[in-house]
Formats: C-alpha cells, structure tokens, sequence
C-alpha cells in the first residue's frame, strides 16, 4: 500500500469528461509534477485531491483510508494557489499563524514555528509586512510558508512559478527543491512548464485528455517515450513516421527520408524519434563531414543562436526538417548553408 | 469652446439642485413666523422652539431609535441572505437575488398599505417593533445589494485556503469573509440607517402619535402650521444627511485595496 493511492477516478463536467480513468501511486516524501497542457486535467486532478472537487468515480486513497469525500479542512493537505491566495488584512506573520491558530496551538508554539519556517524560506525580516507590500516571488515563499507550517501529510501546489518572472522561477524551484529536501514532505506539484517539472520532480506525471500518458522519472520520460504526445511535448523531439516492410527474416522501417532496420524484438513500430542532440551536423563541404549509421544531406532553413550552442532546423530533400543541435563557436551557420547530418541507429527511439 | 460648455452644464445642474435648498435654508434664521422673503431679522427663537417642544424631540428620538433598530435587522437580514446567496449555483442566485432585491422595486404605497393591514391584525399597528420590522423589510435590499458586491470582489481562492489551511466554514466566515467584506457590511448599515431616518410612506401608515417620526412630523407640520420650525427640521436633517455621506465615502475609501 503506496502513502497516496489514486484508483481510477473519473471526472464529469455536465457532459465534458475532463479526467477518465486516473491512477496513480505516490511514494511517501517524493516530489511529483503533473505535467501536461492546458485543459489536460492535471489541475482538475490537483482540486480533487485537495477536496475542493468531488469525484464521478473512482477512490482516492491516503494511507490506505478512503479520503475521496473528506473535506478539505480534515485532509490536512497543505496548498499553494496560483495566485497565492494571502489574506490581504493579515500580516505575513499572521497568514503563517492562521492554520496554527485553527488547531489551537499555544501562542508560544506559534511563535516558534512561524518564525522556523519564514526562517526557512528566508523571509523572517519580513514577518510585519502585509501581503501587498511584498513582491510576488516574497509572496509566493510566504503562500509556501503557510502551507508548510502545520506540518501536512501532503504539499500541493498548482502552478506555483507561473506568475513569476524567468530567472526568479530557477532560483525558486532550487530552493523548493531543497525545502523538500530538508524536510521530506510528499509535494505534489501541477506545472505546464516541461523545464520547471524536469528540474524538481522525482517523477512525473505526463496528462493529456484527462489520462495519465506516462508516469515515470524525467530521464525515462525524455530517453524512453511511450507515445508520441510524451515525446512531442517533454523536451524538442524530431518525429517520423513510416511504414514497416519484412525483409525475409529481419524487418525495416521506412520513413520518407531513410531506412531503419528494425531489431527483432520490434515488430510494431509506428513513429520514431530522435532528439535533436543524438543528430550531428556539419557543413557539407567539410573534410568527413559528420558520421553516424544514418547520414543524410540539406540545407539549413533556420537557426537560433543561443550563445553556449545553435538550434537549426534543416530543410531534408524529402521536404521535410530536422531539429538538431550544433556548435557555434564560430557563429551560427546561415541559413541555405547545404550541410550534412547523421546519427546512430541505437539513438532512435522506438514507438509502439 | 468644450470647456465652456462642460463647466456651463455642470453650473446649471447644480444650480438647479441646489439653489432651492439655498434659498429656502436661510428662512431657519427668521425672526417673523412666515417663509417669505424679506426675512425680518436673524434669529435663533425656532431652534430654541424645535428643542423644547416635546413634539419634536420626541419625533426624532422615535426616528433614531427606529433607524437604529431597523439597521440593525437590516444588516442582519440583507447580509446573511447575501452570505447565503453567494454559496449556491449560478441559476438560484439569480432567482434568490431578484426575491431579496423586490421590496425595492414595489411601490412603497403597495408596502405601507400591505403592512397597515397585516401589522393591524397582528396588533403591531403603531408600535415601534412594527416600524423596525416594516423600515428593516425596506432598508435589507439595500444592505443584501452593498454585502454581495463586497463578497463578490473578494478572491474565490482565499475561502479555499482557509479550507485547506484547516479552517471550518464557521471560522472563515469570522476570521476571512468579514473582515474582507467589512466594508460591504457597513456601508449596507448606512444605507439601511438612512433609508429608515428619511422614510415617510411606510411610516405614515404605521406610526401613532406616540411613534410618530421625524419625516411623518414634518410632512404633518407642512400641513397644519408653516412655520419655520420646518425649515429647521429640514436643515438639521440635511447636515445629519451629510454627516452620513461623508461617512459613507469614508469607509468606500477604507475599502478600497491599498496600492503600494
């Protein structure tokens, strides 16, 4: 029995389905992100597990107790809002307090807890200040502060980064990272940003259409794909598909740029990726040019240069392009720049 | 040549409110006992007249106390109706919102009339309880209206947050809703306040002369005895009427969210 066991629950909004048939098994203190597009039913699935929801079917269970119909105030989940949800006419000391001061704990033991907690999110200067005076990422750290003080069994947050600008959400997430760290909690956290959920989580949770595609860790996600929709939307990926053709005994995969042999335990193969990164380019006219099991010719369509290295995508004679990834040392190669790509056979991933 | 005419109709609509009452405040300070101009002196004989006749101390202690009282049970109707309102569905808002608005939209003849009959048989005709209770049915629209647009401003989340901080629904209602919706809930008393202290339909159906109201007592005095006594009224009334929109526009200013 996992700490957090999600059966099969359903979802009905009048006719729209907007969750069918969710499970999940969430390991006791690990950080899990729901990660999928709007509209993919990771915050329905966040509502539902903080209460604020009801379910259409299916069970929800905490430590093996049925909690699908608990209230919210009895679950003792802690939550972040997206938009932080601070009460504007309490002090940061006093929205800290407030889930304290609801379980009748002691003024001193308030004091102390607050203060060791806004001391692990580094606001305990700030303790006086109301929610308005403070800038959003302070005000994000006292939302987390609060959800955190009363010790819950499980953290929720729905999109805590969202509001906050580029450099500040990094710094943030590393520091999440460590109070989950330090502190062992179960986090649960519902993002539509692939980065953000790669950086943080232990596992992810990739939704789409209110299913669960994939639920694995980040580098398994990224390496081992199981469907299209995970490959396509968890980092850059270049997608073929094609027709598979028996060669006596082995097989082949014909996509409209090139050939795969297949290995034999692969016989249902629809699409293949390759990430960009597996790709190696040079410019056609190099001496050896760029080598791999798969070499294919064309031209650069389109480059961005991004300082530490180029993304370029490259006009096949098939019509089709290729993403892949080049140095660029010497600055970026322009685009009509005829090149040379190639990779490895053992490099493509294989979808069912 | 805009300018002109903006500043040209402001002048003249203000003219028009307010010269009447210009014109006619003066008179208070009549020596003679006629309202015409020229006046015959300056005097302060009516105030001293207003504040020790028994009639008219009585009238406006019967209007407080009834302004109180229907305040207070306005407040309490219009704002747990309005509390309620907000935690059901889209459809039965609407439906709930239009039967708490109505007493505003029926003439106050139809509500006079309709309470004289039904407070007559239950024996309250006259009483004070039966004024309370006819002005808070008035004045609870007003306070219902002024509460649902505090509650409807405030963010949906941080009721959520409470819940899921632990908070009982009894204890965000104290601890988050009314703090938040304060506002709402005092300008609403104001509005019942002032709707009962200014009242006179309802009130002359219902009030005996031991109950008599302010407004009901000057609409009398209008009738039997044109003295300036009246424009006293009117003029102590207008200023207690100021005090009140000035307060008003104190506590809006209160409940405006503070920029940084």
């Amino acid at each position: 029995m996992s700490f957090l066991e999600i059966r099969n629950i359903d979802k009905f909004y009048s006719a729209m389905q907007a969750l069918a048939g969710v499970s999940l098994s969430i390991p006791k203190g690990s950080f899990v992100t729901l990660l999928g597009p709007s509209g993919s039913g990771k915050t329905t699935l966040l509502k539902i597990l903080a209460g604020f929801e009801g379910v259409s079917g299916g069970q929800i269970l905490h430590n093996g107790r049925d909690i699908t119909d608990l209230k919210p105030e009895r679950r003792n989940f802690g939550l972040v809002f997206q938009g932080y949800a601070l009460f504007p006419h309490m002090s940061v000391f006093d929205n800290v307090a407030y889930p304290l001061r609801v379980r009748r704990k002691s003024r001193d033991e308030i004091a102390a807890s607050v203060t060791a907690i806004l001391d692990l999110v580094h606001l305990g200067a700030l303790s006086r200040r109301k929610p308005h005076e403070l800038s959003g990422g302070q005000q994000q750290r006292v939302a987390l502060a609060r959800a955190l003080v009363f010790e819950p069994d499980l953290l929720l947050l729905d999109e805590p980064m969202s509001a906050l600008d580029k450099k500040l959400r990094v710094d943030l997430q590393d520091q999440l990272r460590d109070i989950h760290h330090r502190l062992g909690t179960t986090f649960i956290n519902v993002t539509h940003d692939q980065e953000e959920a790669m950086h943080m989580s232990d596992m992810i949770a990739v939704m789409n259409h209110g299913r669960i595609e994939q639920f694995d860790t980040a580098h398994r996600l990224y390496r081992r794909p199981n469907s299209r929709f995970v490959a396509d939307f968890v980092g850059k990926s270049n997608i073929f598909d094609g027709v598979i053709q028996s060669r006596g005994a082995a097989a082949e995969f014909v996509a409209d740029a090139f050939r795969l042999p297949l290995p034999r335990e692969a016989k249902v193969v629809s699409e293949i990726v390759i990430r960009p990164e597996d790709i190696r380019i040079a410019r056609a006219d190099c001496a050896g040019a760029a080598a791999g099991d798969i070499r294919l010719e064309g031209t650069v369509a389109a480059s961005t240069y991004s300082g530490d290295r180029a993304l370029y995508s490259i006009a096949l004679p098939s019509g089709r392009t290729l993403l892949t990834y080049g140095s660029a040392r010497e600055g970026a190669l322009e685009p009509g720049v005829p090149v040379a790509v190639a990779f490895d056979t053992k490099d493509c991933i294989l979808l069912h | 040549m805009s300018r002109v005419i903006f500043w040209g109709s402001v002048l003249l609509a203000l003219a028009f409110l307010i010269v009447p009452l210009v014109l006619v405040l003066p008179l208070a300070f009549n020596e003679g006992s006629f309202l015409t101009y020229p006046m015959d002196g300056f005097s302060l004989k009516w105030f001293a007249e207003i504040f020790t006749h028994g009639q008219w101390t009585r009238a406006f202690w019967n209007s407080l106390r009834i302004a109180f009282g229907a305040m207070i049970a306005g407040v309490l109707i219009g704002g747990l109706a309005a509390t309620g309102v907000m935690l059901t569905g889209r459809a039965l808002q609407i439906v709930l919102t239009g039967l708490f608005v109505s007493p505003l939209v029926v003439p106050s003849i139809v509500v006079g009339v309709a309470f004289a009959y039904a407070f007559g048989r239950m024996g309250l005709s006259g009483s004070y309880w039966g004024l309370v209770l006819a002005h808070a049915i008035l004045g609870a629209p007003l306070v219902f209206l002024s509460v649902m647009t505090s509650l409807r401003g405030l963010d949906p989340d941080l009721d959520l947050a409470a819940a899921s901080l632990g908070a009982s629904r009894s204890h965000r209602f104290w601890h988050v809703t009314l703090p938040l919706a304060a506002p709402g809930f005092l300008a609403g008393a104001l509005f019942a306040f002032t709707t009962s202290f200014d009242e006179v339909v309802v009130a002359l159906f219902l009030a005996s002369p031991e109950s008599t109201t302010l407004p009901v007592a000057l609409f009398a005095g209008l009738r039997d005895r044109l003295q300036p006594t009246i424009v006293v009224v009117a003029l102590l009334l207008s200023l207690i009427s100021f005090a009140l929109l000035w307060l008003m526009w104190w506590l809006q200013s209160l409940g405006r969210p503070q920029k940084h």
